[in-house]
This record gives C-alpha cells, sequence and structure tokens, in this order.
C-alpha cells in the first residue's frame, strides 16, 4: 500500500469537500500502512497502535477543512497522528512505576547480548518486550522523533513540518535524543565494535 | 568544528541529509577519527536493534469500521419532538388534576376556611380572625395614631 501523488491527494480531498465523502476511503487506505507503522512503533500493542489509527483518521476528517494544502497531506497526517501519540505515550509514562536500575539489574544481561549481536534479529517475543521495556524509558519527544526518523525515514525538513519546529530544532532534537538512547546503554556495548 | 557540530555532520551522514563536499568531508573525517567512527558505528547497531520497521496488517476492515464511524459523527443529531396533541396533553392532565382538588364534585366549592381550617382543626387564633367582624375606619385609624385598637 504506497502513498498518493501530492496532486492525486489534493485532488481526492477536493471531492471529499465538495461532497463526495466516500471517497475518503481512498485516502485512508493510500495512508493507513504509514500510520498504522508509527503507531505499532510508538504503542509496542497491535491493538492500541489499531485504535489509534481510527482516531486519527476520524481527526483527520474532522479537520479536513482547516488544511489549507501548503504542506503535503501526508505531512499534514503526520502531524495530528504525533501529537494523539505522543499524548498517549505521556499519558503511559506517567503511569510508569519500572526504573531504569530495576530494568539494568533484571535484564542487563540480554540488553548486552542484544546489543553485541546485532545478526541476532529481534524478533523473538522476549527482544520485543525487552526493546519496548528499554524504548519507554525514553521522554515521548525522543521516542517520537527518532521513530519518525528511523522507522518511518521522514526526512529533516518533513520531521520539521510534522513536528511544527525549524529544521535546526529537529538536528538538536535528533542529537540529544540519540544521545539520551546511547548513554543509557553505553555500559552493554562491546569495547570493540568500532 | 566544534564537537557538538561535528556530531550533527555525523549524524546528518547517516541520515543521508548531506550532499557534495561536506558529506566527502565528514566521509573523510570518519574514516580517521576513531572517536567518530565509534559513535556513527554505535548509534547504526542502536537504531538496527530499537528501530526495526514492524510488521503491519492493512485491512480493508480498518477502513469499512473508519467509514462507519464516520457516518455516525457526520449523521444530524435529531431531538426527538411528541406530535402535537400529545405535547398538550401533559399539562393539560396536570391542569385538570389541579382543578379537581379544588372543585370536589358533589360536595361544593372547596371554601378558602375550609383549606386554611381544614375539619376545624385550625388554630384558634385564625377561627377568631374569621369570626370577628371586620374593623370599621376609626378603628383602624385609631391602631395607626396610637397604636390601640
Amino acid at each position: 500500500m504506497t502513498a498518493g501523488s501530492p496532486v492525486e491527494d489534493r485532488e481526492v480531498i477536493q471531492r471529499i469537500r465538495s461532497g463526495e465523502k466516500e471517497t475518503y476511503a481512498d485516502l485512508v487506505r493510500r495512508y493507513q500502512a504509514k500510520v498504522l507503522r508509527l503507531c505499532t512503533s510508538l504503542l509496542a500493542d497491535a491493538t492500541l497502535a489499531e485504535d489509534a489509527a481510527q482516531e486519527i483518521f476520524l481527526k483527520a476528517y474532522q479537520g479536513l477543512d482547516t488544511f489549507r494544502g501548503e504542506a503535503l497531506f501526508s505531512t499534514w497526517l503526520y502531524r495530528i497522528a504525533a501529537n494523539h501519540c505522543k499524548d498517549l505515550l505521556r499519558k503511559r509514562i506517567r503511569e510508569k512505576t519500572e526504573s531504569w536500575e530495576t530494568l539494568v539489574e533484571e535484564q542487563g544481561e540480554q540488553l548486552q547480548q542484544l546489543l553485541t549481536s546485532p545478526e541476532n534479529p529481534t524478533s523473538s517475543l522476549a527482544n520485543t518486550e525487552l526493546v519496548e521495556r528499554v524504548l519507554s524509558h525514553l521522554a515521548p519527544d525522543y521516542r517520537l522523533i527518532l521513530t519518525l526518523r528511523e522507522v518511518q525515514g521522514l526526512s529533516y525538513r518533513e520531521l520539521a513540518e510534522a513536528l511544527g519546529c525549524s529544521v535546526d530544532a529537529v538536528k538538536a532534537r535528533l542529537r540529544r535524543a540519540r544521545q539520551d538512547l546511547q548513554e543509557k546503554l553505553r555500559h552493554f556495548f562491546g569495547p570493540g565494535n568500532v | 568544528m566544534g564537537h557538538t557540530a561535528m556530531q550533527d555532520k555525523l549524524f546528518a551522514l547517516y541520515d543521508g541529509e548531506l550532499t557534495g563536499a561536506v558529506r566527502q568531508e565528514i566521509e573523510t573525517h570518519l574514516a580517521s577519527c576513531r572517536a567518530c567512527r565509534q559513535l556513527y558505528t554505535r548509534w547504526q547497531q542502536t537504531a538496527q536493534v530499537f528501530f526495526r520497521p514492524p510488521h503491519v496488517q492493512v485491512a480493508e476492515a480498518f477502513v469499512h469500521q473508519l467509514m462507519e464511524r464516520i457516518a455516525v459523527v457526520e449523521r444530524p443529531h435529531r431531538v426527538r419532538r411528541w406530535p402535537v396533541a400529545v405535547r398538550w396533553l401533559v399539562p393539560a392532565v396536570g391542569l385538570a388534576g389541579l382543578l379537581l382538588l379544588f372543585v370536589r364534585p358533589g360536595r361544593g366549592a372547596l371554601s378558602i376556611e375550609t383549606l386554611l381550617l381544614g375539619e376545624g382543626q385550625g388554630s384558634e387564633q385564625t377561627q377568631l380572625l374569621l369570626a370577628s367582624e371586620p374593623p370599621t375606619t376609626e378603628q383602624m385609624f385609631g391602631v395607626m395614631m396610637e397604636g390601640q385598637p
């Protein structure tokens, strides 16, 4: 399922505005995979991700009149998705009780194994859970920008538009997010990986 | 170039944001600087482990469910209105009930005395008041002037 071209998106939006509401389904089909991928990466739960994606598309539909076409529809949609997921992550972080020290104590060995043998895929359930536990210790802003960049492959310019900030701010936030994660993981890297 | 600026350039190289001479310059630096190479490699490794694109399953059911929700949201909210005859019925029945309280068929109209005194069990004061003659103008004048009837 690939995203449509900006011209195609604009045409569909025009048709929706002129009363052909059902054509919104075409836009949803185009961007369903991207939005679901983002939500799954951030929320690490298929059901929660699907619920979040539904809310995001519903919000986008309700706000379609405010879409002025200055940015791409995909970027505009990412903005809605980013805000929605950030809210969910913030809520989750408020309920969080596990400290980083506890995680390191309990799963330090597995973490080291995971990082020192990258050819070992993170496909097993235990590894997936460990990855999620580690990422849940990142600030929502950091997790969001890293996911948008690394998983969704957004460029700096697209990131700036989706997050509503400048390209310089994107660079700074990305650097801080990467430093934060690497700082947390610094003890688990092997010495010879240069 | 400062440490932070160099880190930004390294990450920009990793992100594919550099082109031309700048890209070449950073690549040359990376080949010769062990610390920068370590930073670059470690991030590459971290991203490979922690940011793998998840497998997602797109389904038409998702689109249908969403379009149904949109249809519900779009549906105009209707206020249920009763027919005119029914709308008048409630106050009419209420009014009729109230009238029945005052006018009891077969027992004549309910007097104010009956209402106040019930079955003759009202206060003595009220009974006296109702039994007494209305005051004359002179008596009223006397009360106003002297405070005595």
